[in-house]
């Protein structure tokens, strides 16, 4: 039998959408969905996940794709220590900052050491994962729901990713500095709670 | 329509499968069917497969043969034994404890595939006769005969039939940030499994 890249990448992803099926087995109410939405429906949420594509895509290889690999791996720690009931002060005000900072970082074209942007980028990975995590026990379908948070929160390091692809180009550098401008203030603005 | 064609259009069609109803049953499936579609209606057995598939695609075509051949084998052969009898008999541990063994088996396989850190063939070997026994033991259908029997089939073949598939997806990856994706893909396996291990282990607590 011989099939073709796509093909078998379309049944992958069949195989993905089963896990809604999956969800609905382990007989509760949410699952994949609500895991999924999680992060898309706060705004702190999504604009720091923006970022560190955004980020990653400045910094280039190997960081485009190491920070992608590391985030989740890293906020499933934070979740561990959610779930675990281990106290994390100021998880709320950690996202926020990392909103301020990792949009700082995009705007002022910073580009440290990739060490230290892996460890700026883990430890707000630690507060997102531990967000994430607190509301789990409350949350139907465990490992439904974690995989619904876990890749919703990788497309949108891909939807930065994919913005921050403009940065070959003069104009689309600009555009790119700006959203992570954009990101820092708004980050001001859910320390502030004006938002 | 072309055999490939085909295939495609099976799996959609089995992306339009309800919520499975009861265990060991798919909604509107019985015996071969429900047991083929079985593993990929029990998260557990779903994000070990894929992490399986994905650690064996890593590893290489040649070098994953070994870890084929002992998941084909574990595969028959945990079916073979469920359908005697053995499914309900004291040395096998209950679902739960054979989930929680698949997502362990699972957080292993994906921080291998995301460190792009393949386990050796050994080991990958032990690891894919682990996770089509947990599979095959936690499959088995409610009922008695030959339905048990052809659902234990379905299940053995779907084990292998989808792993194979990631897999052999895997294989044909070649650019580089195909490569990467696929360590992305491990991270997500590793990273939810690593969460609902933890929550299992404070619900126990």
């Amino acid at each position: 039998m011989k099939t073709t890249t796509p093909i078998r990448a379309a049944m992958a992803a069949a195989l993905m959408l089963l896990a809604q099926a999956a969800a609905a087995h382990e007989g509760h109410g949410g699952g994949l969905l609500d895991g999924f939405l999680h992060p898309l429906l706060g705004a702190d949420h999504v604009v720091a996940m923006v970022a560190v594509g955004l980020w990653g895509a400045f910094l280039g290889a190997p960081a485009i794709w190491l920070l992608p690999v590391v985030f989740p791996l890293v906020m499933a720690l934070g979740g561990a220590m959610g779930i675990a009931g281990l106290p994390l002060p100021g998880v709320e005000t950690g996202i926020a900052l990392s909103a301020v900072v990792l949009g700082a970082m995009v705007a002022f074209a910073a580009r440290p050491p990739l060490a230290l942007a892996a460890v700026v980028v883990g430890a707000f990975a630690i507060f997102h994962g531990h967000a994430h995590g607190t509301e789990l026990p409350q949350a139907a379908g465990a490992l439904a729901y974690s995989l619904g948070f876990v890749v919703a929160t990788g497309l949108l390091h891909l939807a930065g990713i994919g913005l921050g692809a403009l940065v070959r180009w003069p104009a689309g550098r600009l555009a790119v500095r700006g959203s992570g401008a954009a990101i820092a203030v708004a980050g001001v603005g859910f320390l502030a709670g004006v938002w | 329509m072309s055999p490939s064609r085909r295939l495609l259009a099976g799996a959609l069609a089995a992306t339009l499968a309800g919520p499975a109803a009861a265990h060991g049953s798919v909604a509107g499936h019985d015996g071969l069917v429900a047991g083929l579609l079985h593993p990929l209606t029990e998260p557990a057995q779903l994000v070990a497969l894929v992490a399986l598939g994905l650690a064996l695609g890593q590893r290489g075509l040649q070098q994953a043969k070994p870890a084929l051949a002992a998941l084909v084998l574990a595969a028959v052969g945990g079916a073979v034994l469920a359908a005697l009898g053995l499914g309900g008999a004291g040395p096998v541990p209950s679902e739960p404890v054979l989930a929680v063994a698949l997502l362990a088996l699972a957080l292993l396989l994906g921080l291998g595939v995301a460190l792009a850190r393949p386990l050796p063939p050994a080991a990958l070997a032990a690891a894919a006769v682990l996770v089509a026994l947990g599979c095959v033991f936690g499959s088995v259908p409610e009922g008695e005969g030959r339905a048990v029997a052809l659902g234990l089939a379905g299940s053995a073949i779907g084990i292998v039939w989808w792993t194979v598939d990631v897999a052999a997806i895997v294989f044909e990856l070649r650019r580089p940030w195909l490569r990467t994706g696929v360590r992305v893909v491990g991270s997500w396996a590793a990273a939810a499994s690593l969460i609902v291990l933890t929550f299992s282990w404070v619900q126990r607590a």
